[in-house]
């Protein structure tokens, strides 16, 4: 036996070095993701923290925060982790180092582009969607490149069976790179400027079926992916029912595409596209559970280990805390709980149970697990690991908890009726201001997380110092496996008729995908066109002016404090006004239904304030209402107005359907200044110092454009 | 390495004992490629020489066993068999096996037995037509159950065998069915070297044929699990089509939109109903060649009726359509399926069941001397050796001198039998004597044996086609449904076709058997599930069905109504002194240690309890006298002898005391003396008792109505004795039976009898009789021949059978009496036009869902395991 | 909602394309055996070669 070589034996290494850099990248745009959350919590709480600079204004940060997080910080988990495991799973490298290198570099450039075109307001306004035309090419790029990196290691692999956490990672790829490319679909202007193709409840709908989908096929099943691989590695037992893992993969695979109308409940999205949306995520909790459970009974026998083991801390709290978010997002979907939770921070709380709790901590779950194997020296100090998970435990809990109350106190004020049958809080403020100290919580709690953060991040410093201090031979870690391609006896035995019953299925599939690839091409153009047609006589388009103060209405990011949709309840529209119809949007290329009311909703201010009320409020909100954490906009009132573009902007919205006409589109930029000075004019009137080349700045486009805002059918309804 | 001095103390406790005795020899070297590894290098370990935490002291480096002897504590194994798996397995490099184990958490590998057979009846011609698969020229495989394989060291180092044994390309390691399945190369390794390596590494092959049913499955499960997953997709996703449309009714919803959903349902149910319903298709199909009505027949009416009449009302824009009914209805039938194929045991092969129970290699005397071949091998007339203690590879005639065999596994009875030169000796039989050669008459499948487990397979495929209760229900019910269908069409055919073919496929869908279809297989399955947790393992559904109207109940003696092992009742010893009681016991275990004899068994068990003496004279010689008893010198100079009387006697020993035994015992019971020099020193009396709950148990069967009575292959007086002490009349007693004449007596007498007997030596009655209980002899043979295995040899678990199967019949008869009634108000209701097809679409699920929460709330057997 | 004519038939595609992968991955016996698989992930290639 001594000195047999087989000849199928192939002896290879594990590419580690790919894996080292994305960890690295994770916990580095961990800290900024972060510590952007954390200075916008504060900026609630204490409004003077925007500084009143356009690019730290809350407006630009949140989008910042939310991409940092979910796309750089979630991101280079999933590919640190799914790099680390395909191989071992597949026991084959990485199907090649050029494609790996260019993911990893491409997509911390994406990164970087986002952070610089977000805050300096380049945004498209689609929520975990903002990033511009050519960074959303970009990202398609870098995933494809990663798709066919992990494809290639799949089809080149030594081991036959697909473990199941490789099936979740298919799933990832192959929804995400779908979902991403249908939500950006968009006609550039500029460089810096495209209009979305949907308009309106179908962008919105389009929207949240990208945005569920983001956070089910980039925030879950690549979780539970890395669950299925690490949890069972970290507790040395195999996961608690394989066969249940499978069942619960497919069942999920096959239904998850249907959600994304439970963001849209009680909105003017059809009704029957609501109940569909509610149903399907209220089924949603059996293979989600089916997760937490398969995850958690694997330490079945081996519970102690929890004591010592800081690794299987995080993961198991980790997975407590999926169990906890997909048990509350069903809740949430029921239109009635809906009808109270929607627009208030009880959504934040959700959002960051799940985000903090289950994606942070299997992320440093899986992080402590691999910095031994990757830098070959055990970790720094596993004192400091604990402390960071109790800090970190600590932290969510504040957070959560705090955004539960706020988001509870936000609904039941904004419905609450006197014996009058008046509004008990008429006046938006009142509700803000009791918020303050929730803010207060919430923003300890996020300190506290990256404090832990930060701790973690100091523990893998001294552990890499130590490694290199120890001259720890990092080389890629050596592997050997057979290579066997198995005459399957089975396959050689099955009859013509097993063989051709699967026929008929297979194509009709085939048929169902390439009918609807063609069908897509051609109806895409045609749908988007035909479904302007005004169902609502008196909505008409944006003037260019109004326009172009809707671009500074996304730029400066309004849609995340204010929504742009007044819900069918008795109390909005006594608050409000008429309740939203789904005819009024039919313009508004991207939609602005917003998904948060820090500020009060919009979509009826047209005519409610005259021009100096907003002029003076977008001056100083504190002024106008007092206690207002609203930020100030100083740079509006010097900033001129760009309408370099404007002609090619009244084109571009042409293509999509908004009926302007020729010499609408040929006199744009004279429209503008028009209906600028009869602004100016009406301003002076109402009493306002005239200065030099006011009518330039980009504050009257702006007030045209809020003025504008659903007065079309208070027109009618009067 | 700066770290504070208080942490490495909760690191050491963090030190779990991964660090294996393989790891001793390597000095504690502090680079990482030293002695540490990821696995140990838990978050927070520290890197530094701290000590190997070591395994026990005691404990077997292989297989964990605690040691005893000063050797074996010296050398570090418990036997020579580790020993040899150890070094084998650290000579292949895979010493991280050890580690991994640990890690595991599984302490305890199966102790190894020294397997001495080499293997050689591997590498025959016979053996490989039998057991091999030849996949291309250089490319066989063949696949081995073996218990031992039970965690992921094990599949570990078994998959680590191709990159260190010449000629194997791939090992796949089943888990789930123990299951070590080889790819190898047939020119470069034969078999026996694999074999040999296989036990080497304490995993003992046994080949499975690869003809076995095992493999034909696997096709037909694909197939299934296509169906299964088509219909999951197509019926999850139409629901969904139809909440929107249901919605859409209440709140509106734009024609656009609703004929979109229509087509696009349309569109989602054709693979449904093409692909996943044709097993509904072919059942109905094929009972129909037969002339006779499946119960799958209106369900299929159902699908193919509620499908081309939606498609048609898609057509016409109409909005009776109900392909989320249909889709449902084919995905939670296949569902029950699903359930009845898992809880169905396989009909084994007669040839499966003869290699479980037969030995394969067998020792060949040619001209060169002895050699190990394979059984098939053998033709009659070669000459074969069977050395003590092995089983009997063919039938054969005895050449050398007289020989001792336990024939338990033919004729039942466990006490030896001696034979003759001359006379013939059976295939399976037991070589409890001396080793001696014979001349091969009869091989494998051609022996008696062989020729009983024909017989036996071709009973339990009789088993599955016996019309089950349902069934017979199913055809009443089919022909109903369809003449009422036609009835309505044509009564109704004046108002037009579209307003008839609607009331026909609203009566056949609210019509659908899902009492029948759904529940009676759930109830079935989980009576299985709970008989199981009760300690009663049921072959399938119908068995339970069958035991429910079971009238009589023969039990066979040796084994079932007794405990099957003599015990000793009496004993009376020569002047009842203690000391003279622990030196008793003394000579008792001395003189009977490693005897493989019932009666020496009992009377190890019977001194084993008593308290052994510190200085007592040690055993220098002793010898064995078969079928007479044992003689020991001892160093005290006395010759001591235990054994039957009769020979005692002829050793010159005076028996004056005999009368001192009670005859209460003398009656069926074997005596035996213990002598010393001529002196009689003490007396007992051995008698295979009966169980204590025999009696209560026949009582119990009598008050529900069951008579009982013996069927055995053993003298008439002791079936006597036997039966009157647990209440039995003398007509009800069956003595001096051999396995032909039980199997003929069962076959005759007919369905409602059931035989309780041990698996193996009753097998053949047991498979003849109408219901086959086995009570003893494993799991695994047992079912292949019997319908019921009971877990416990407790005979009250009986009455808790025929307790379970009746009030699982009277639950099925309730569900069909009460989705008959369903059944006939809702086909009325549908016929008068009264609900239209959506309500049907709606009353259809809610009848089968309340049917199957019945059958979950009150299944039968108690709930909670009964495991005394 | 002239969107929906889009997204259910893309969505639709999108199971079917899950659809096809699992008729896939049924025929290659990914599903033959549901329980080693759990169990070959444990070992760690790093630690074997070290001993």
């Amino acid at each position: 036996m001594e000195g047999f070589v087989n000849k199928n034996l192939e002896k290879f290494a594990y590419d580690d070095k790919i894996v080292r850099y994305f960890v690295l990248a994770t916990v580095l745009w961990g800290i900024v993701g972060m510590l952007a959350g954390l200075l916008a919590a504060l900026q609630l709480a204490l409004p003077e923290l925007n500084f009143g600079l356009p690019w730290l204004t809350f407006g630009r940060l949140r989008p910042l925060h939310t991409n940092a997080v979910i796309f750089a910080f979630a991101g280079n988990t999933i590919f640190a982790g799914v790099y680390y495991s395909t191989q071992r799973l597949c026991k084959a490298r990485m199907f090649s180092d050029a494609l790996s290198k260019f993911h990893f570099w491409g997509w911390q450039l994406i990164i970087v582009a986002a952070a610089i075109t977000l805050l300096s307001g380049i945004t498209v306004s689609k929520e975990y969607a903002e990033l511009e035309w050519p960074i959303d090419i970009a990202i398609a790029v870098v995933w494809v490149a990663f798709g066919v990196n992990f494809f290639g290691t799949l089809i080149r692999r030594r081991e036959q069976h697909i473990y199941v956490a490789l099936w979740f990672y298919i799933a990832t790829i192959i929804t995400v790179a779908l979902l991403h490319i249908v939500n950006s679909l968009a006609i550039p202007v500029s460089l810096f400027k495209s209009y979305s193709v949907f308009a309106g409840v179908q962008d919105g709908l389009v929207q949240w079926w990208y945005g569920h989908n983001a956070v089910a096929f980039f925030l879950t099943t690549p979780f539970l992916g890395l669950m299925y691989y690490f949890m069972p590695k970290a507790a040395e037992r195999p996961v608690y029912s394989y066969r249940l893992s499978i069942i619960h993969f497919w069942s999920l695979i096959f239904l998850y595409i249907w959600a994304g109308p439970h963001h849209l409940l009680n909105t003017s999205l059809p009704e029957w596209a609501q109940t569909v949306g509610m149903l399907f995520s209220v089924m949603l909790i059996a293979p989600s559970w089916g997760g937490m459970i398969n995850g958690l009974l694997t330490l079945r026998g081996a519970w102690d280990k929890l004591r010592t083991d800081a690794v299987l801390k995080f993961l198991v709290v980790g997975i407590t805390f999926y169990g906890m978010a997909t048990f509350e997002g069903p809740m949430m979907s029921i239109r009635s709980i809906n009808a109270l939770s929607h627009y208030t921070d009880y959504t934040i709380g959700h959002v960051h149970g799940g985000a903090l709790g289950w994606n942070g901590f299997i992320a440093f779950g899986m992080i402590y697990y691999l910095m031994p194997r990757l830098w070959k020296v055990p970790m720094y100090s596993s004192r400091l690991m604990m402390v960071h998970f109790w800090t970190a435990t600590i932290g969510i809990v504040l957070y959560i908890t705090s955004m539960w109350t706020a988001g509870v106190t936000q609904g039941l004020m904004w419905r609450e009726f006197n014996e009058q049958g008046m509004l008990q809080y008429p006046d938006f403020i009142e509700t803000v201001i009791k918020l303050k100290p929730f803010y207060w919580v919430r923003a300890l709690g996020g300190a506290l997380y990256l404090f832990g953060t930060l701790i973690a991040a100091y523990n893998m410093v001294k552990t890499i110092a130590a490694a290199r201090a120890k001259g720890a031979d990092l080389s890629d870690t050596p592997a050997s496996a057979v290579r066997f391609s198995v005459v399957d006896a089975t396959k050689a035995q099955s009859t013509w008729h097993q063989r051709l019953e699967g026929r008929p299925v297979m194509f009709s599939v085939l048929t169902l995908v390439a009918v609807t690839i063609g069908g897509m091409v051609e109806i895409v153009p045609m749908l988007a066109i035909a479904s302007n047609i005004p169902t609502i006589k008196s909505v008409k388009p944006y003037t260019p002016l109004e326009l172009e103060g809707r671009d500074i209405y996304i730029r400066e990011g309004c849609y995340t404090c204010h929504s742009q949709m007044v819900r069918p309840f008795r109390d909005e529209v006594i608050r409000y006004g008429e309740y939203s119809k789904s005819g009024e949007f039919v313009y508004d290329h991207p939609f602005q239904f917003g998904s948060k009311r820090t500020g009060p909703d919009l979509h009826r201010v047209g005519g409610k304030y005259p021009h100096l009320w907003h002029y003076r409020h977008m001056l100083d909100p504190t002024t106008i209402s007092a206690g207002s954490i609203m930020p100030p906009y100083p740079w509006l009132f010097t900033g001129e107005l760009d309408t370099s573009t404007t002609v090619k902007k009244l084109e571009v919205m042409k293509r999509l359907g908004v009926p302007y006409s020729e010499e609408e589109i040929r006199h744009g930029r004279a429209l503008v200044e028009a209906q600028a000075t009869k602004i100016v004019d009406e301003l002076i009137a109402q009493g306002l110092r005239r200065e030099e080349g006011l009518e330039k700045k980009e504050i009257i486009a702006l007030i045209a454009y809020l003025q504008r805002l659903g007065s079309d059918i208070k027109g009618e309804v009067k | 390495m700066a770290v504070d001095s208080d942490e490495s103390a909760a690191h050491a406790y963090a030190m779990r004992a991964s660090e294996q005795a393989g790891h001793q020899n390597r000095d504690g070297s502090d680079g990482f490629r030293g002695n540490h590894s990821p696995i140990s290098m838990r978050a927070g370990d520290e890197v530094g020489n701290t000590s190997a935490a070591a395994v026990l002291p005691n404990a077997c480096k292989h297989c964990g066993q605690r040691l005893y002897t000063s050797k074996e504590l010296d050398c570090g194994f418990c036997c020579n068999g580790c020993s040899a798996a150890y070094s084998l397995i650290n000579g292949l490099g895979l010493g991280y096996y050890y580690c991994l184990r640990d890690s595991a958490g599984e302490r305890q590998t199966i102790r190894k037995t020294a397997a001495d057979s080499q293997f050689n009846h591997f590498d025959g011609a016979e053996f490989r037509a039998r057991f091999v698969r030849e996949l291309s020229g250089s490319q066989s495989r063949i696949d081995f159950q073996c218990n031992a394989v039970h965690c992921s060291a094990c599949v570990w180092l078994l998959e680590k065998l191709p990159e260190v044994l010449p000629g194997v390309d791939q090992v796949r390691v089943d888990l789930a069915r123990a299951k070590i399945a080889v790819w190898f190369d047939p020119s470069k390794i034969d078999l026996s070297t694999l074999g040999r390596t296989l036990a080497g590494l304490g995993y003992d092959p046994h080949p499975i044929a690869s003809r076995s049913t095992a493999f034909s499955d696997q096709a037909a499960d694909v197939t299934f699990a296509l169906q299964i997953g088509v219909a999951a997709f197509c019926s999850m996703n139409v629901m969904l089509l139809f909440i929107g449309r249901y919605q859409g009714l209440f709140s509106g919803m734009e024609e656009q939109y609703a004929g979109f959903f229509s087509w696009v349902s349309l569109a989602l149910a054709v693979p449904a109903v093409t692909f996943s319903a044709l097993p509904f298709y072919r059942t109905s199909i094929g009972a129909l060649r037969l002339k006779r009505f499946h119960i799958d027949l209106p369900i299929s009416i159902a699908i193919v009726g509620g499908f081309l009449s939606s498609a048609v009302n898609t057509a016409l824009g109409r909005s009776e359509i109900y392909y989320d009914t249909v889709t449902a209805l084919i995905f939670l039938l296949l569902l029950g399926r699903w359930f009845q194929r898992r809880g169905m045991k396989k009909v084994a092969l007669a040839s499966e069941m003869l290699y479980a129970i037969a030995p394969l290699s067998a020792i060949k005397i040619t001209h060169e001397g002895a050699q190990e071949v394979f059984v098939e091998a053998l033709r009659s007339g070669d000459t074969i050796k069977v050395p003590n203690g092995a089983r009997i590879p063919a039938d054969a005639i005895l050449l050398s001198g007289d020989a001792i065999i336990n024939n338990a596994l033919i004729s039942g009875e466990s006490a030896p039998c001696k034979v003759s030169r001359g006379n013939e000796v059976y295939c399976g039989a037991l070589n409890a004597g001396p080793e001696f050669t014979a001349q091969v008459t009869a091989v494998a499948a051609h022996s008696r044996i062989g020729n009983i487990l024909q017989g036996i397979e071709s009973a339990s495929v009789r088993d599955s086609k016996t019309a089950s209760f349902t069934d017979k229900v199913a055809q009443y019910f089919v022909a109903g449904v369809l003449a009422l269908s036609v009835l309505t069409f044509l009564l109704f055919i004046g108002e037009g076709m579209a307003p008839a073919l609607d009331r026909v496929f609203a009566l056949l869908i609210v019509s659908c058997p899902c009492a029948l279809g759904i529940a009676t297989p759930i109830v079935m399955s989980l009576a299985n599930a709970r008989a199981a947790r009760a300690g009663i393992l049921l072959k399938s559904g119908s068995a339970l069905e069958r035991c429910a109207n079971i009238e009589k109940i023969y039990f066979d003696k040796t084994g079932t109504l007794t405990h099957g092992k003599p015990a000793v009742v009496f004993s009376h010893l020569q002047g009842g002194s203690d000391a003279s009681r622990q030196k008793i016991n003394h000579i008792i275990q001395k003189l009977e240690s490693g005897i493989e004899h019932p009666a020496a068994e009992a009377l190890r068990n019977f001194a084993g309890s008593g308290p052994v003496g510190p200085d007592e004279p040690e055993l220098v010689s002793r010898t064995v006298i078969n079928g007479a008893g044992v003689m020991g010198e001892f160093s005290d100079g006395v010759r001591r002898r235990i054994g039957s009387l009769r020979w005692i006697k002829s050793e010159g020993v005076n028996l004056e005391h005999l009368q001192l035994i009670p005859d209460a015992h003398t009656s069926g019971s074997t005596i035996v003396a213990l002598s010393e020099d001529n002196q009689l020193k003490a007396l007992f009396a051995l008698r295979d008792s009966v169980r204590d709950e025999a009696a209560e148990a026949i009582a119990d069967l009598a008050r529900r109505g069951v008579t009982s009575g013996i069927i055995s292959g053993d003298s008439s007086g002791v079936v006597g004795t036997v039966g009157e002490s647990i209440g039995l009349s003398q007509s009800d007693l069956i003595s001096e039976a051999s396995p032909e004449q039980k199997a003929a007596i069962l076959t005759e007498a007919g369905e409602g009898t059931a035989l309780v007997g041990d698996g193996v030596n009753d097998a053949l009655a047991l498979s003849k009789a109408g219901i086959g209980i086995g009570i003893s002899g494993g799991a695994e043979v047992c079912l292949k021949v019997s319908d019921v295995f009971l877990l416990r040899p407790d005979l009250g678990l009986i009455t808790e059978l025929i307790d379970g199967a009746r009030s699982a019949q009277r639950l099925v008869r309730r569900h069909l009496i009460v989705s008959l009634v369903y059944n006939v108000s809702a086909a009325v209701l549908a016929i008068s036009g009264f609900i239209g097809p959506l309500a049907a679409a709606l009353i259809m699920p809610a009848s089968s869902i309340s049917v199957i929460l019945s059958s979950l709330w009150n299944a039968p057997f108690k709930k909670e395991a009964a495991w005394k | 909602m002239e969107v929906i004519f889009i997204l259910l038939p893309l969505s639709l595609a999108l199971g079917g394309v899950f659809l096809l992968a699992y008729f896939w991955a049924a025929r290659s016996g990914q599903f033959e055996d549901l329980e080693t698989p759990a169990v070959r992930i444990l070992p760690d290639e790093e630690r074997e070669t070290d001993l």
